[in-house]
């Protein structure tokens, strides 16, 4: 579903030029779970930018669906993220003045959806991740890991085909990291959805049945995950 | 004020008489007040008032005019030139007048008439119509003046303050932008977003600023209300001129980071904090 051919992004810092991505070419097939691990500064987040169209390329391509993103316009990228992407930041990125329900709301909100259907569907995405009981609260009465839920059910309540997180897990503990990840498993077996997960952490990346590691803006190795099942045993129960 | 009344009647007919009857010859120890003094008095013809410190009795109130004149408490010359050596004791004189007034009988050239008593009658200074009319409008126009460069100032240091309010408030969210870019936002609905925020706060300020200030206009208009001056209108550009005002400067100071924003790369955006 996505496939990217000498994708580079060059910085210029002063009289410095940073390849932060230099020259992949990569295939993501629809239905994966798939990690990019790598240490700091490998590119993984400007990657990850360049899949979800947050970022430009200096040269290279992106195809999406069978498109070739890098002739569309700013407008047509947008267009393309509402429809098909969905986001998940480290710092997960809530509205603070808004509580979890209008915060899973507002990206239906910029599709049009009329009010009651976008408040249905907000709800069904909160039951999805576990959080209908607290669909009231605002940002700053969740904790970590619960705010991290309420942006994981924002980004599936598109229903987009492609979910893309920038290291979700980050500013977590590893009873909330293993409630994430484990989330995030389940909801690939159940939708199919593309997972495309930027990480540091190997437990997590333990979890996805791909993993991809980035060194210096390249691919250093594409490997099959463990898949482990069993990684967060022992944790207890939220 | 204190008239020779064998003569003034003509002068004291000029105002419209509310209660009672006009100063005659022989109305020594009596008065006639503006409407002002009779309401600080709460005087009615019949009444006796204390003019500084000596008893009089009114015969009659004129009805306002607002002047000056509707201060003024009327008195045979007689009458003022005693208040006046009361008052002075070290300046003993036997006539003296502040002013003459002078009303031409109709077809007078009155600036050829200044122009005769001036030539004619020593010790005194003759102020024509023109020149007294010219006296007016300058001070006016430097009232005025004052007035402006207040509402000038008032204006830029206002205008300045809004602009920065809405850029600073608007550049704070430049990573909440980049996220709604990110989940699906067009710049368009961005726009719209800001843009009705922004004019909603410019409103509401530009509304406070109008209520203030027209309390202040009526407060200042009461307080100088018993000399009978209204110094300032309220008229509707008054009003509204302000409230539109801040309405579209706030506008145009929060669309214009808010566009910026929107037209950043959603990354670049996201990356500013």
């Amino acid at each position: 579903m996505i496939e990217t051919r000498s994708l580079s992004k060059v910085y210029r810092v002063g009289e410095q030029e940073i390849r932060a991505v230099d020259g992949i070419d990569l295939a993501i097939e629809a239905g994966e779970f798939l990690s990019i691990v790598g240490p700091s500064g490998s590119g993984k987040t400007t990657l990850l930018h360049l899949l979800g169209c947050l970022d430009a390329p200096t040269s290279g391509n992106i195809v999406i669906d069978g498109q070739d993103v890098s002739s569309l316009s700013l407008v047509e990228l947008t267009r393309l993220r509402r429809a098909k992407i969905g986001f998940v930041f480290q710092e997960f990125n809530l509205l603070p003045v808004l509580n979890a329900v209008e915060n899973v709301e507002l990206p239906l909100r910029y599709q049009k959806v009329k009010p009651a259907e976008r408040r249905r569907r907000a709800l069904e995405a909160l039951e999805q991740v576990g959080l209908a009981q607290r669909a009231h609260n605002r940002p700053s009465q969740l904790s970590g890991g619960e705010q991290q839920r309420v942006a994981i059910a924002r980004a599936l309540v598109t229903r987009p085909t492609l979910v893309l997180a920038d290291e979700p897990t980050g500013e977590l503990d590893t009873r909330n990291t293993c409630l994430i990840i484990e989330l995030m498993r389940d909801l690939n077996r159940q939708t199919g959805q593309t997972f495309c997960i930027v990480t540091h952490d190997p437990l997590v990346a333990s979890y996805t049945r791909r993993v991809i590691t980035l060194r210096d803006g390249r691919v250093a190795s594409d490997l099959p995950g463990e898949s482990a099942e069993l990684a967060c045993e022992g944790q207890p129960e939220v | 004020m204190g008239a020779d009344l064998s003569r003034a009647q003509d002068l004291l007919d000029l105002i419209e008489i509310g209660q009672g009857r006009i100063l005659q010859e022989g109305d020594e120890g009596k008065t006639v007040l503006g409407s002002t003094l009779a309401d600080k008095f709460k005087a009615r013809p019949g009444d006796t008032v204390e003019l500084r410190g000596r008893p009089f009795e009114v015969v009659g109130t004129y009805k306002p005019t607002l002047s000056a004149v509707d201060g003024f408490a009327f008195v045979s010359y007689k009458d003022a030139l005693d208040l006046f050596r009361l008052a002075n004791p070290y300046f003993q004189v036997e006539d003296i007048a502040a002013t003459i007034d002078v009303i031409p009988q109709s077809g007078v050239d009155m600036e050829e008439l200044a122009q005769r008593i001036g030539d004619e009658v020593p010790g005194v200074r003759v102020i024509s119509p023109r020149e007294a009319e010219k006296q007016i409008s300058q001070f006016s126009l430097i009232f005025n003046a004052i007035l402006l460069g207040i509402g000038f100032i008032a204006l830029v240091v206002g205008g300045l303050s809004i602009i920065n309010t809405m850029v600073m408030s608007v550049s704070e969210r430049v990573h909440e932008i980049g996220l709604k870019k990110a989940i699906g936002a067009e710049t368009r609905s961005i726009l719209s977003e800001y843009l009705l925020e922004s004019s909603l706060i410019g409103l509401l300020g530009g509304l406070a600023g109008m209520v203030l200030g027209v309390l202040a206009i009526v407060l200042l208009n009461q307080a100088t209300a018993s000399s009978n001056v209204t110094v300032f209108a309220v008229t509707p550009t008054v009003v509204m001129g302000p409230v539109l005002f801040a309405v579209l400067l706030g506008t145009l100071a929060g669309v214009f980071p808010a566009l910026r924003a929107a037209r950043l790369r959603p990354v670049e955006a996201l990356r500013e904090d």
